[in-house]
């Protein structure tokens, strides 16, 4: 096609999007964002798809084009058209993929059928989109493409030859003479319909709806890929009897080999990113579950309100449950968040949300929360519980450290780290006193850190910590999930739990004596 | 295309479910024997007579006259009569004999079995057509004289020669020719098809090829082992032929449901006849009177049970009535008098006279009803008390939703399984709303305080239309099984049935 006009995409505001991350990123797992992922890409071209998750951005214009682009598409009249669009673009990539095994006629008229879809679709949405009003960049931009595009003459010749040749297929007829096992395929003549001159001859006899010689119904076609054998030879008659009709197909596809526009091509798989990620939030929007676009900011005083875990809610949702939401907010000094709290408080939950929500701020796209003010990371670096590593013959704690010394040469000022109760295998003396020094590292390189850990004593470290206690309810110890900013009190609440459950020291000896 | 001989528009199907108070009439009016008389044996003049007798409230003034012009028409050449519903009955059997066979044998197209159903009905259709000529000159019925115009303006010269012309060229004894496109997917779009080609002898093949170009065609074979090969051109063959097919489809189904509706009125009107004639046999008197025009016509000489004449094999007992305008009629009186079969003889009247059947009376005019209906007491319930009314109300209850103005409700002895004052109380109410509603009831009772009840609030309101009958009894206990207009009595003369059975000897 002209190589003077081109669009970059809508991934990237300058130059077409190449994902540089080829592999999952290491704490996808630990953030459940695998599981996320796999489910937003499923129905989609997955191999192409996946890497554009996998691929954060720290370019603040990047992040800034994706994030309007995004947010233009939840309005319902340009995701209809992009629907339509996409919808008509997977079926002209369908219609394009070799099949050996077909007659060369048909695999011609295939290829001329997708060119008149190409054109009918790109002529579609551009319609489309002149109708709406469109402030995001990368939507302009796409219009303005498509309107060039569509005036170019190499676009119009392509259109015009496709409808000239379909035009004429269309109006071929033939004739077919079947003499017991013989068949003889001639070009046709005009001829009468004989079913219209019977119903004409018995039109006295014949009851009303069928005298007036309505047209006939015929019963549909079952699609079918291959051709049966009658078919194929009465395609092989047609070629030889109009050679110079086939001819021309056969040239069109020829010289137009590669019809779809490469920016075409690009755009259909950069919205297939946007649409996934929108059509995976959507039943939770149903529900009434907030997403919102970050402002992304250089500081780390970062606010966050209604924040929640979007792999959990998923499976709260399809269970008909309710998801806890949280609110955080660190000031201006504060760049470490410790999160205390009784056992399964909701603490690692809180975590993974934290850090889902940086991950997906740094792709552009929508996240949970009802607004959220966050750090333009560049990185996540999680550390949370692993199995014993045999293989490496390492002790956990080896491990845990190990780990952790890699992660604070891998991070950098603008990066974000989540610790999930490491140093779990050792002494509370040693877990506090190695935790401390990983608070010290941390924040020494002015990292945005959040640690959970069941050491109270750490909630005060500094002044640049922030604790973050589970609320419990009441004196029946249950759990709401939420987290306050408050002293860490160290009040022991397994023990509340344990007596709940009638396993204290009182309870047991009452309940053996009866 | 149809036969037309029951009502001007052939609304009549002979082939329709029978209503939802079939069953009960039957019983109620004692049906039986008339339907078996017309019949004679013949399954399907008694499934005919049935609908139309009871189908009868559809019918207006002008399908009794229809009918009986009609009748009149057969009455004078009955044999020809005969010989028609045989011809009709004979086609359609062969039709039926050949479908079966041809459909075990060739697994191809409907076209063929249509084809072969049309060349068997042609040579009925022309015998039918032959037999109708000179039944065009004598027909002096609308009716008659409509199907004559049907059979022999459609099924003309014109009509023999296109079918002779399609059956042979639709047997495509030079090959199917079909016409067709190319839609997007390289397969047939829309095949037509195209006049069929006759079917020329080899040597005139090879001298047109050799002095004529003809066009250039591509030609292949499929191998008679080739399934796919062999699946694939019959399937292109179906869709070729399906329109053609629909329409020859199409004509066999006229052509047969012509012929089934016209044995089934042909079968009617030989029903009739029958029962003219054993009526007349045993000397008992028919009249054929048109529905009258005024709403409440009632009105009857002779009147008697159709059904029980038949039975009996000799004329029975006939009542006057004289009842016009009146829309509640109360018989009361002696037991055994005759009102259950008065009862009957009106029932059975009212819907004969509605069907254009001939009617058990000497002379009668009856108005127009959109429905009979009845409510007697039923055999089975007499044998336990308790749960009798409940099932007379349910019954009646049931009855409602058809109850409109313009129907005839009999009831005999509703309510008796009470007693007196409580059975009178729910027929006043009952009869009250019923009359209010524009229905007619005629009412067997021997709940005196009932009708009398009604009979003082005639008086006193001076209404005239409702009307007391009694059965007749002489001073000596006689019963001469008439009804006279006379007012309700407190006693039944249950007296002289006991001096009857237990002779003079019993004490006073």
């Amino acid at each position: 096609m002209n190589p003077g006009i081109d669009f970059p995409g809508l991934l990237h505001p300058l130059q077409p999007f190449e994902a540089v991350v080829r592999s999952e990123p290491v704490h996808f797992r630990d953030l459940q964002l695998d599981r996320i992922v796999a489910d937003a890409c499923a129905g989609f071209d997955d191999a192409a798809l996946a890497p554009v998750f996998w691929s954060p951005q720290s370019d603040p214009a990047v992040l800034q084009y994706r994030q309007a682009v995004m947010q233009a598409l939840e309005t319902p009249a340009l995701a209809a058209a992009t629907e339509a669009f996409c919808r008509a673009m997977a079926q002209v990539q369908a219609a394009l993929r070799p099949a050996p095994d077909q007659p060369e006629a048909r695999m011609a008229r295939a290829h001329l059928a997708a060119a008149q879809a190409y054109c009918r679709a790109l002529a579609a949405f551009a319609g489309a989109l002149q109708a709406l009003p469109l402030q995001a960049a990368g939507w302009c931009g796409w219009r303005d493409y498509l309107q060039q595009l569509l005036a170019a003459p190499a676009f119009i010749r392509l259109r015009d030859e496709a409808d000239a040749l379909a035009a004429e297929l269309g109006a071929l007829r033939y004739e077919v003479l079947i003499e017991g096992n013989t068949v003889s395929v001639r070009a046709s003549a005009a001829c009468e319909d004989y079913a219209q001159q019977l119903a004409h001859s018995f039109a006295r006899v014949l009851p009303p709806p069928l005298r007036d010689g309505q047209p006939f119904t015929a019963p549909a076609l079952a699609a079918a890929t291959n051709l049966d054998p009658v078919e194929t030879q009465i395609l092989r008659g047609l070629t030889q009897l109009f050679p110079a009709l086939f001819a021309r197909l056969a040239a069109f596809r020829d010289r137009h080999a590669d019809f779809v526009a490469p920016a075409v091509l690009r755009c259909t798989r950069d919205l297939d990113f946007y649409r996934a990620w929108l059509g995976y939030i959507a039943p939770l929007r149903a529900r009434g579950l907030p997403f919102c676009y970050p402002l992304l900011v250089d500081e780390k005083a970062e606010a966050a309100c209604g924040i929640f875990d979007l792999a959990l809610a998923n499976k709260l949702a399809a269970a008909g449950l309710a998801v806890v939401r949280n609110d955080y907010q660190l000031t201006a000094d504060e760049h470490l968040i410790v999160v205390t709290g009784p056992n399964q408080a909701g603490k690692t939950t809180f975590a993974r949300a934290f850090g889902q929500l940086h991950h997906l701020a740094a792709l552009g796209c929508a996240v949970p929360g009802e607004q959220a003010r966050l750090l333009r990371s560049d990185a996540v670096f999680t550390h949370f519980e692993r199995e014993e590593n045999f293989a490496e013959l390492r002790s956990r704690l080896e491990d845990d450290l190990l780990r952790l010394h890699r992660i604070l040469e891998a991070a950098g000022p603008r990066s974000v780290v989540i610790l999930n109760e490491v140093f779990a295998s050792t002494t509370l003396l040693d877990a506090t006193d190695l935790s401390r020094k990983a608070l010290a590292a941390l924040s020494a390189q002015g990292v945005l850190a959040l640690m959970v850990t069941f050491i109270d004593s750490l909630a005060s470290f500094s002044p640049a910590t922030l604790s973050l206690v589970g609320v419990m309810e009441g004196d029946a110890a249950s759990r709401t999930y939420r987290f306050r900013r408050e002293p860490a009190d160290g009040r022991a609440y397994a023990m509340a739990l344990a007596e709940k459950h009638g396993l204290s020291y009182a309870r047991i000896k009452e309940r053996l004596a009866s | 295309m149809k036969p037309c001989l029951l009502d001007p528009q052939g609304h009549f199907d002979a082939n329709a479910a029978l209503p939802a108070e079939a069953e009960a009439l039957t019983q109620d009016l004692a049906l039986a024997p008339l339907f078996a008389t017309m019949a004679a044996g013949d399954a399907q003049v008694d499934a005919v007579a049935r609908r139309a007798l009871f189908a009868a409230p559809a019918n207006d003034a002008a399908v009794v006259a229809w009918r009986h012009a009609v009748l009149a028409d057969w009455r004078a050449q009955p044999e020809r009569l005969a010989q028609l519903r045989q011809l009709a009955d004979t086609a359609l059997a062969a039709e039926k004999r050949a479908f079966r066979t041809v459909f075990s044998r060739i697994p191809e197209s409907r076209l063929t079995r249509g084809l072969l159903a049309l060349r068997i009905l042609r040579s009925s259709l022309l015998e039918l057509r032959e037999t109708l000529l000179p039944l065009q000159a004598t027909a002096r019925s609308a009716g008659l004289q409509g199907l004559c115009a049907t059979v022999l303006e459609r099924l003309d010269e014109d009509f023999f020669t296109a079918l002779d012309l399609h059956l042979e060229a639709l047997s495509f004894p030079g090959g199917l020719l079909l016409r067709a496109g190319l839609d997007e997917d390289c397969r047939a779009s829309a095949p037509q098809l195209c006049p069929p080609p006759a079917k020329l002898p080899g040597w005139r093949l090879r001298l047109r090829g050799l002095l004529r170009r003809e066009p250039a065609s591509y030609r292949f074979h499929i191998a008679p082992r080739d399934e796919a090969g062999n699946r694939a051109l019959s399937e292109l063959r179906t869709r070729g032929i399906a329109h053609a097919a629909a329409l020859i489809e199409a004509l066999v189904d006229q052509f047969v449901g012509f012929l089934a509706a016209l044995s089934a009125e042909l079968a009617l009107y030989q029903g009739l006849l029958r029962l003219e004639t054993r009526l007349q046999l045993l000397g008992a008197p028919l009249c054929q009177p048109a529905l009258s025009e005024s709403a409440l016509a009632c009105s009857a000489e002779g009147l008697y049970d159709v059904s029980l004449a038949l039975h009996a094999g000799r004329p029975v007992v006939g009542n006057d009535l004289a009842a016009d305008g009146q829309c509640l009629l109360i018989i009361t009186g002696a037991n055994q008098g005759g009102k259950s079969t008065f009862l009957r003889s009106l029932g059975q009247a009212r819907l004969m006279a509605q069907a254009g059947f001939p009617v058990a009376a000497r002379a009668a005019s009856f108005a127009r009803l959109s429905g009979v209906f009845t409510h007697f007491r039923r055999e089975e319930d007499r044998q336990m008390r308790s749960g009798k009314l409940d099932e007379e109300l349910a019954r009646l209850s049931a009855l409602l939703p058809s109850l409109r103005r313009g129907s005839l409700l009999l009831m005999n002895e509703s309510f008796a399984a009470t007693n007196e004052r409580e059975g009178s109380e729910i027929a006043a109410e009952v009869v009250r709303a019923l009359v209010e509603q524009g229905v007619m009831v005629v009412f067997v009772t021997h709940l005196y305080a009932f009708a009398c009840a009604v009979q003082t609030e005639a008086a006193q309101t001076g209404r005239q239309d409702v009307q007391f009958l009694r059965a007749q009894r002489s001073d000596d206990g006689q019963r001469s099984f008439r009804l006279e207009v006379g007012e309700p009595l407190p006693t039944a003369w249950g007296q002289d049935l006991y001096t009857r059975i237990f002779g003079k000897s019993a004490p006073a």
